[in-house]
């Protein structure tokens, strides 16, 4: 395992745009109708929770891959086939991404090209920078955090200066009480995106200042929620909840109607910009997530897994749904079915086995060994 | 091995040769307005004229004499369809991108605009921020073909006249179409969409020699309010109403008022710099809604008709009077014609559901009979600022004289 060292700044950009990645510009939580933002914000608490419990096991063991404590805390075979379980896991979302940003791509600009060749031309992406190293992707995800921040800004004032936002239409608060807005949280806030820093577990070891790296790891979960939940408050402010809803990219028709004297219009291709390098990240960090472990389960160095994992993800993109509506109901199935295992059970177990674990070695000094490759 | 590594690079710059979707503009018909007529039958079609923008006349080098645009038809059974049959006529692809109207013909709103809006809310292309009108009493195609004198596209010039009016007349305000959908959904309601015509000979205005004299012979002009039960035209609104609803719906920016000069012989005009319209709306007794209206108003004195000495403030008070119980007439006079229309155009519903959800969850479903008996109370405060240049006016002086 290389000695990889990523730093706060980069490790905060790194979750920052995963977070934001398709969740900034879908309509996040909107089952809930107008009380969205505050499903959003209680996934963020759910968010800060898992990453909690992770950083805890990373205090547990640092330097160590998840792949290789789950082994010491669930047992060899027990742990193993978590972990492989979630390498299937990670596979199969990170390839459930890559259509999610190919579909919203072609669906909002690009009607003729197939779905193939821009999920292939994403995919070839991902996988060079990966071949770089972690580091890279860090160091880009700096440069795109300031990028995303400029647009963020820009676009907000347009906003602002566009005389489009009616604060009225989030009114009546739970109008319909608090079921609604639980049950947005139980079927998707929980999950997307908070609940997706599952697999920052596997960078956490790259870290080069543990400490202040899980202070930004907090800091980015929090600010990530509080933009999403204010992003989606704006969407239902502009456009009324309804139409919010009907929108599978809500953002987009938000920022098209803005418009200062007639002269700064149609400024979705922004949006577009956000939706790709959030995409990207997303892809990437799940992927990585799946190599890292892969490599350290199979002890083939992980550079010579990117390809073919690739074009597994590739090809995965293509066949899991044949259209927008069924990937649509199908990612719906999955997090209501699968994420509540890889997000909270497994988790839950692994922290509970932590826990038991550092009790029984009270005394003992800090785990010296490492056990991965 | 490095044989593979070749092929495989000149594979890719396969997929450099330019995207699939890419249309050299050359290629591409920019389309600046649509407009939709029914065609009655047994079978009710859809007429759509889609206004295209000649570039040559345009940037006028290359000007062959022609007009700056043109307009297409097509036919179909749905909007969508309308709209790629018009494929048969244009050399081009036809790009939305840049529609800045949408015109109706009254008689297709009069008979239900559902079915026109999803198109062009769905698709990807189309601006959001195009300007939505129903020609009155016309055939939407005419309004399309319109040639006018101060800006060559026609539908830009439409844009623009109701821009213009709405800041400085607040005869009317900016309807797009998502406002559109939001008013269709209102309980007990329905949307309101700007009205133009053609003032002059129909068939004279879409030929160059409209537009090569100084006196335009026919004009495109914005000609009141149309009101909607949910999503059919149910009545007009016209000057002081159409007015009153801008103020209602607290859109109302600049406009001009005539009135009295209190109790001395001749009038005042008043240009309305500012309004705020507060609404508050009381479901405590659900078969009694009653909805208040607070307007408060700044106003510059322009035009001084009388001698009343406005040196005195208590006749600026008098004066501020006047144009409350002017502006609370036209509000009063609006409502007053939705009511007896059946429609809540003013988001009244809207209101009450944010004060009291729990008592609008009962009445909601009858909204729309509870709206005509609804009791709407209106209060006016307008402030005078100033009075340009100059204070009392020469008729003082005139009307001291003999």
């Amino acid at each position: 395992m290389e000695k990889i060292k990523c730093s706060p700044y980069q490790f905060f950009s790194l979750m920052i745009l995963f977070q934001f990645g398709t969740a900034l510009v879908v309509n996040l939580g909107l089952t809930a109708g107008r009380d969205a933002w505050m499903a959003i914000l209680l996934g963020t608490v759910f968010g800060l929770f898992i990453f909690w419990g992770f950083s805890y096991l990373y205090r547990l063991f640092p330097e160590m891959l998840p792949t290789d404590y789950n082994k010491i805390l669930l047992g060899k075979v027990a742990g193993t086939i978590v972990s492989m379980l979630y390498m299937v896991f990670f596979i199969y979302v990170a390839s459930r991404d890559l259509r999610d940003g190919g579909t919203l791509i072609l669906s909002s600009t690009l009607r003729q090209t197939p779905l193939s060749v821009v999920n292939a031309l994403m995919i070839l992406s991902v996988a060079y920078v990966l071949h770089k190293g972690i580091e890279v992707l860090a160091r880009t995800a700096l440069l795109f955090m300031v990028l995303e921040l400029i647009i963020g800004l820009f676009t907000l004032s347009l906003l602002v200066f566009s005389d489009i936002i009616h604060w009225e239409r989030l009114l009546p608060m739970l109008e319909d009480g608090f079921g609604p807005v639980w049950k947005a949280v139980i079927q998707q806030d929980y999950a997307f995106p908070f609940g997706e820093v599952v697999c920052f577990a596997s960078i956490l070891p790259f870290l080069s200042h543990g400490k202040l790296g899980i202070k930004a790891g907090y800091l980015s979960i929090l600010i990530a929620g509080l933009v999403l939940s204010f992003i989606s408050s704006i969407n239902i402010a502009v456009l009324g909840v309804d139409m919010a809803s009907r929108a599978p990219l809500p953002l987009m028709t938000t920022i098209s109607k803005a418009s200062i004297t007639e002269f700064i219009q149609r400024n979705d291709i922004l949006v577009v910009m956000t939706l790709i390098i959030g995409d990207f990240f997303k892809v990437a960090i799940y992927f990585f997530a799946a190599l890292i472990g892969t490599s350290s389960l199979s002890g083939i160095p992980y550079r010579k897994l990117i390809y073919p994992v690739a074009l597994i993800i590739w090809g995965l993109s293509l066949v899991v749904a044949q259209s927008m509506p069924e990937h649509l109901e199908e990612g719906s199935k999955v997090l209501y079915t699968a994420s509540p295992v890889f997000f909270v059970v497994f988790p839950l177990l692994l922290f509970v086995a932590g826990w038991i674990y550092s009790k029984r070695n009270r005394g003992k000094p800090q785990e010296e060994e490492s056990a991965g490759d | 091995m490095k044989y593979v590594r070749v092929l495989l690079t000149l594979g890719l710059l396969v997929l450099i040769t330019g995207c699939w979707d890419s249309i050299e503009l050359n290629r591409r018909a920019v389309v600046s307005g649509v407009a939709m007529d029914i065609i009655p039958g047994k079978e009710e079609r859809i007429k759509a004229t889609l206004q295209v923008i000649v570039a040559d006349e345009i940037s006028g080098k290359t000007s062959r004499g022609g007009t700056p645009v043109s307009v297409y038809e097509g036919e179909g059974k749905t909007i969508f369809e309308a709209v790629r049959n018009t494929s048969r006529k244009v050399p081009r692809y036809l790009s939305l991108g840049h529609i800045s109207a949408i015109v109706i013909s009254e008689d297709l709103a009069r008979h239900g605009i559902r079915d026109l809006l999803d198109f062009l809310e769905r698709d990807a292309q189309v601006r959001s921020t195009s300007l939505v009108f129903i020609a009155r009493g016309q055939q939407a195609s005419d309004v399309m073909s319109v040639l006018t004198p101060l800006g060559k596209i026609p539908s830009g010039d439409l844009f623009q006249k109701a821009d213009a009016a709405s800041k400085l007349l607040g005869y009317n305000y900016r309807v797009q179409i998502d406002d559109i959908i939001r008013g269709m959904q209102a309980s007990g309601g329905g949307p309101v969409i700007n009205g133009v015509e053609i003032e002059g000979n129909i068939e004279d205005a879409s030929k160059s020699t409209n537009i090569q004299q100084v006196d335009t012979p026919s004009v495109l002009a914005l000609s009141g309010i149309a009101a909607f039960r949910k999503d059919k035209l149910v009545g007009w609104l016209d000057t002081e109403q159409s007015r009153g609803v801008t103020w209602a719906n607290n859109h109302m920016k600049q406009t001009v008022l005539v009135t009295g000069c209190a109790k001395l012989k001749g009038n005042v005009s008043y240009s309305i710099i500012r309004s705020i319209t507060k609404r508050k709306g009381d479901l405590g007794d659900p078969t009694h809604p009653k909805i208040h209206l607070d307007v408060r108003a700044q106003a510059n004195i322009r035009e001084l008709d009388c001698s009343m000495d406005i040196t005195n403030a208590d006749n600026l008070t008098k004066l501020q009077h006047e144009v409350d119980q002017n502006i609370q007439q036209m509000i009063e006079a609006s409502i007053k014609k939705a009511q007896r229309l059946h429609t809540d155009i003013f988001e009244f519903g809207d209101l009450l559901e944010r004060e009291n959800p729990k008592m609008w969850k009962k009445v909601r479903a009858q909204w729309g009979d509870l709206f005509p008996v609804t009791k709407i109370t209106c209060e006016v405060h307008t402030v005078i600022r100033s009075a340009e240049m100059r204070n009392k006016s020469y008729h003082y002086k005139l009307d001291q004289t003999k």
